[in-house]
């Protein structure tokens, strides 16, 4: 006989394997708090490693300073991480300023612990840029004009501009025309190369591109920064000893290593409520409306 | 040499030597010129590769990608100084520069025409540098051939000159010499005159002899002279010597020029070629040798010629045919030694110094004994010495030895050489080696007993080995064993992992089956995995059960086979001489009616014979028969077993089943014809049949439901070998207008077994095509979940045979329990087979078992039945 194991005869051994195989399958659907692990939900904007690799030395240094143990769990999507965070299925989370309004509209106001402040400023402003030698002063200028945005989802290079630019009546004139480039550099590139005539991009991409001969048409509002919540049913005390760990960070070295290592610029956490993200949910609703 | 003859060498010399250093400057220009050409050529098309990708990436606005595309291009390519791509404004989207200050530089560049109205323009720099390098190494190589040149030419310059100073010096030397032996010639004059007179006393030797005066008229011959030429002195006399003396030349037969001519130009001695013939008158030929000499008088008149020639006809043959003779010796390829009477070597041939290693002169004077290898039975000389010394011939094989010290078989023939008085003079040895004749009849004997495989005795040798034993048995009364063993299950090894595989584990399964037995029996191979083991010189026939035992135990270690373990077993069938048969033939059917016996005992055990076993065999091989052209006789037909889901207790699907009723045998078991389908390969136009057969009514199925209804069939592994299986599933779902998802296959592990890539690439092929896989009997085999993780199972079927005990049996019950949560852990749906109680479908139930399917619901029934089923459960 071929088969190793033949028939009914060996019935002792397989229930064992079974069961042993079965408390190895990680489950994710169990409930977050199952084994008093609290867990660090963090959306993908990087591959799920890297993010892992960036978020663990935070997770750990508020592990030590709160003695609740903190392990990094990264979402399959942007949806996942909103529902997953909406339905208070994980305990803590990372959210960019438009994906938590886009969560509170879902399913109400959750605790918040701190927002990024970056350079020493909370707050980042969007550039719409055009190049030197263009005529184009005011965002009226950009009717029937060809305009670069990045990816539909992003706030700063498609949101909020679009928003401004339905605003200023861009949209109004037929021959305007748009296309989406997917990233912020391409923005500028595109802008530079003639292809487009103007464009939306972050701060930091209108600094890197700006000699080469770009200048701001108009600057976005004040948009408050990516921040930390938690899910609405964690107890206060836990809540009180994350957020007093997270606005003190900046005084340990550290907490500070652990921030940089998210992203080099980060130069502390603040304080922050939801009043802060009103103006970008003010747009984000009346963008949707207008559609 | 003269002094203006070197003048004209050297300035010849110099002159080419100009020539070659200008043709080669002129080649190494146009080579230079045409590499120029190739690097531009080369440089557009890697510009033209360069813009296509970048103007695609233009059209699609990724302006980054463009970048980075440039960029890491040219990094990659050394040559690239700069790339730069400019857009219509003038904008320099990406600028590529490795900051290297070439000397020579090729500038090449493009428009690219991205959209309407857009256009970029791409710039390609690229470094020259290394062409001029490797032209100016060339330069150097061919500036050092052309010195090399130029130095063996002057060499051989000097050298031609220097010859011919010596040659110049030698016929200055020669004039000398011929000069004083014309003195000495005529100091000789008067000797000549009385070897003139002398020459007439020849008349009464053995050559001819002719005189003629100064005009070449015959004025005398001797005797022998008239002779040879046929003619008779008076009749000659006066005659021009060419009409008597008439010569030709021996190979081309042309008339040659009368000697008497040149003398009497030359006034010297003229000796004819050695292949002259003398042209009797009666056209009697003789080859002879001649000189023609002058008759002087005083010092310089010649008075005429004296013509001395003889008949050297018979020498010339016998030399010819000695010539021949040693010509064919020394050339045969058989080996000859000649020896004196005393057997010292007086002569070897070439094929005795290729055959035996030694060189003629290392053997000459020595005794032929030297050659002895002393593995030539000592009678067999003595043989040889008795007929030669009588003077007799002699032949036979020897086993020589060579000067290397290998030993060769040679076939010998030596005879003696006697004179004409019948001395014996020589000896002669002729050899012929026959090392490799040898050599090829021993591994013809070997191959026409033994298996090539297992190097054990083949049927031939084991069935004549038998006959032996029986004919011992006979004289001693005593018994024999004969054991039949056949590997179990062998043929899906071959199927699954290949015939490499199965060749290895037979050749091992030989080995332990060889080292299991007494050293005086025998194993032989029958063919295919089939043994034999005969045991002689038994008492009782249960003498053969320790022995058979030790054989099946042999088995049980798994078998190691390319990192692979396998467990191999084996089922033996007894047969006993004399009760159960006294031929070996009758003997071997019995023990193979009693190994199928033991095959159908579950396998891996043996069984005595017995009068029963041969029915058995029979049933076998009607099965067989009848099985061909069942197809097409229309004697298989399915039957279809609901599956119902447990919930809601609907029918969901139904497993489709074959069926075969032959006018022969009635209606035959599926575990007793399907197993024989596999092995035969009947099993795969059926299976078509069945797939056609079931989706046909499938489509008709689903109207009567109100969700989904699929169709599941048992597909076996020797299906998955036929490359048109998933064209022919694809034709049936399309014949019958289905999709995919309404057929489940239901597959058994062990077709994932082989881990073969296209086991893998048709499961993932009939995945993608909608069709959910089923694991079949799961528990029953290996059960491993390495399967159900890497192939793309939807479905786990539990086996009946664990659903029977659920009840009574708690081992059973925390299989099926962990069996099903491990399932949906995996996220597969479970069906539970072989359902018959209330009790168990609540059990199955309470662990959220989704299907179940067995008697409790329905058995298998008709294609009617469905219907009716189907149509009831829609109204109710």
């Amino acid at each position: 006989m071929v088969k190793i194991l033949s028939g009914k005869k060996v019935t002792n051994l397989i229930p064992s394997l079974l069961i042993i195989t079965l408390l190895l399958i990680p489950s994710l659907h169990k409930h977050a708090n199952a084994d008093n692990n609290l867990i660090l939900a963090v959306h993908p904007y990087l591959p799920a490693e890297e993010l892992k690799k960036k978020f663990t030395p935070l997770a750990n240094y508020l592990s030590n300073q709160t003695g609740m143990k903190i392990i990094v769990k990264i979402g399959s999507s942007y949806d996942e991480h909103i529902q997953y965070i909406g339905q208070d299925k994980v305990d803590i989370a990372y959210m960019g300023p438009a994906s938590y309004v886009t969560m509170t509209n879902q399913f109400g106001s959750k605790p918040l612990l701190a927002r990024l402040e970056i350079n020493s400023n909370p707050w980042f402003q969007g550039n719409i840029i055009t190049r030197n030698d263009s005529d184009i002063n005011t965002l009226e200028d950009l009717k029937g004009k060809h305009i670069a945005f990045g990816d539909p989802n992003s706030t700063m290079s498609y949101i909020i501009p679009h928003y401004m630019l339905t605003k200023a009546g861009v949209f109004t004139d037929p021959l305007t025309k748009h296309q989406f480039l997917y990233s912020h550099n391409n923005v500028a590139l595109g802008v530079l190369s003639g292809d487009f005539d103007a464009g939306a991009v972050k701060p930091e991409v209108f600094r890197k591109f700006e000699a080469k001969g770009l200048h701001t048409v108009a600057l976005t509002p004040k948009i408050s920064e990516h921040l930390f919540i938690t899910r609405s049913n964690l107890p206060v005390k836990n809540i009180e000893k994350l957020r007093h760990a997270m606005l003190n960070i900046k005084y340990s070295d550290e907490g500070m290593i652990a921030l940089t290592t998210i992203k080099k610029s980060i130069t502390g956490l603040v304080k922050t409520s939801d009043n802060d993200y009103e103006n970008l949910r003010k747009i984000i609703i009346e963008s949707q409306q207008s559609k | 040499m003269t002094r203006k003859n070197t003048l004209k060498a050297w300035t010849g010399l110099t002159i080419i030597l100009l020539t070659l250093l200008l043709s080669g400057w002129q080649f190494f220009n146009k080579h230079f010129q045409y590499e120029l050409e190739i690097e531009a050529k080369n440089s557009t098309k890697e510009l033209t590769f360069i813009s296509d990708l970048v103007k695609k990436r233009l059209q699609k606005k990724d302006y980054q990608l463009a970048q980075d595309f440039i960029t890491s291009w040219g990094e990659r390519t050394p040559d690239i100084d700069e790339i730069i791509l400019v857009t219509t404004n003038g904008y320099e989207l990406a600028h590529y520069s490795n900051n290297k200050e070439s000397k020579h530089r090729l500038t090449e560049e493009v428009d690219i025409q991205y959209s309407y109205d857009r256009m970029a323009k791409l710039k390609l720099r690229k470094s020259l540098d290394n062409i001029y390098r490797q032209h100016q190494y060339f330069l150097y190589e061919l500036l050092a051939g052309y010195c090399i040149i130029a130095l063996i030419l002057s060499y051989m310059t000097h050298t031609i000159v220097r010859i011919e100073k010596q040659k110049q010096q030698i016929i200055i030397e020669n004039e000398k010499r011929i000069l004083a032996e014309k003195e000495l010639s005529e100091t000789n004059k008067i000797l000549q005159e009385s070897e003139q007179n002398l020459a007439i006393t020849l008349n009464s030797i053995g050559d001819g002899v002719i005189t003629t005066d100064a005009k070449g008229l015959i004025t005398s011959m001797n005797p022998m002279a008239e002779k040879f030429t046929g003619w008779p002195l008076e009749d000659a006399i006066d005659k021009p010597l060419k009409d008597v003396f008439c010569i030709i030349e021996e190979s081309t037969r042309k008339p040659m020029d009368s000697p008497v001519d040149k003398v009497l130009s030359t006034g010297e001695i003229v000796f004819l070629s050695n292949h002259t013939i003398l042209l009797s008158r009666n056209g009697t030929e003789y080859h002879i040798a001649d000189s023609a000499a002058p008759i002087r008088e005083g010092d310089n008149d010649i008075l005429g010629i004296v013509l001395v020639f003889n008949d050297v006809t018979e020498r010339k043959h016998s030399e010819e045919k000695i010539r021949t003779l040693f010509q064919a010796i020394e050339q045969s390829p058989i080996s000859v030694t000649i020896t004196d009477p005393d057997a010292n070597i007086e002569y070897v041939n070439h094929a005795f110094e290729k055959s035996t290693g030694y060189q003629a002169s290392e053997v000459i004077g020595k005794n032929p004994k030297i050659l002895k290898s002393g593995k030539t039975s000592e009678h067999i000389y003595n043989e040889m010495w008795q007929a030669i010394s009588n003077g007799n011939s002699w032949n036979g094989e020897l086993i020589n030895r060579r000067k290397n010290g290998e030993t060769f078989w040679e076939s010998t023939n030596i005879a003696p050489v006697v004179d004409d008085f019948g001395i014996v003079r020589h000896y002669l040895a002729v050899r012929e080696d026959i090392s490799l004749r040898k050599h090829q009849e021993e591994k013809i004997l070997h191959q026409a007993h033994f298996d090539a495989l297992t190097d054990l005795p083949n049927r031939f040798l084991s069935l004549d080995r038998l006959t032996q034993l029986i004919n011992e048995a006979e004289r001693n009364r005593e018994l024999v064993a004969v054991l039949f063993l056949d590997l179990d299950d062998f043929k899906k090894i071959n199927d699954s992992l290949g015939h490499d595989t199965g060749d290895k584990l037979l050749v091992e399964a030989a080995d332990r089956l060889h080292n299991e037995v007494r050293s005086g029996d025998t194993v032989g191979r029958l063919g295919g995995d089939e043994f034999i083991i005969l045991l002689g010189g038994l008492t009782h026939a249960t003498d053969a059960q320790p022995v058979v035992e030790n054989l099946l135990n042999r088995f049980r270690d798994a078998f190691k086979i390319d990192e692979r373990e396998l467990i191999l077993t084996a089922s033996v069938g007894i047969a006993i001489y004399p009760d159960d048969g006294d031929s070996p033939s009758e003997l071997l059917r019995n023990a193979d009616s009693a190994m199928y016996h033991s095959k159908e005992q579950g396998r891996n055990t043996y069984s005595y014979f017995t009068e029963t076993m041969n029915q058995d065999v029979s049933r076998r091989l009607i099965i067989e028969e009848q099985m061909h052209g069942a197809l097409d006789r229309g004697e298989f037909y399915l039957c279809y077993q609901p599956k119902i889901e447990i919930q809601s207790r609907n029918i969901i699907g139904v497993e489709a089943l074959l069926r075969w009723n032959n006018p022969v045998l009635g209606n035959v078991n599926p575990d007793e014809f399907i197993p024989i389908a596999e092995q035969t390969g009947l099993i795969v136009p059926i299976g078509q049949y069945v797939l056609n057969e079931s989706l046909n009514i499938t489509s008709q199925w689903q109207q009567l439901c109100r969700h989904k209804f699929t169709m599941a069939v048992n597909l076996s592994p020797r299906q998955f070998r036929d490359p048109n299986l998933i064209t022919s599933i694809e034709a049936a779902l399309s014949k019958s207008e289905l999709s995919g998802e309404s057929l489940e296959l239901e597959i058994t592990e062990g077709v994932l077994l082989s881990g073969h890539s296209y086991i893998h690439k048709a499961l993932t092929t009939l995945n993608n095509m909608g069709i959910d896989l089923s694991m079949d009997d799961f528990g029953t085999g290996y059960s491993s979940l390495s399967y159900l993780r890497s192939y793309p199972f939807k479905v786990l079927k539990i086996d009946r045979s664990f659903i029977a005990d659920i009840i009574i049996d708690i081992a059973d019950r925390e299989l099926v329990n962990a069996a099903i949560a491990m399932a949906h852990s995996l996220g597969l749906t479970v069906v539970a087979e072989g359902v018959e109680t209330e009790e168990q479908l609540k059990l199955l139930a309470s662990q959220g078992c989704e299907i179940a399917q067995g008697y409790y619901f329905s058995k298998p029934v008709s294609a009617d039945k469905i219907t009716e089923l189907l149509t009831a459960s829609n109204s109710s």
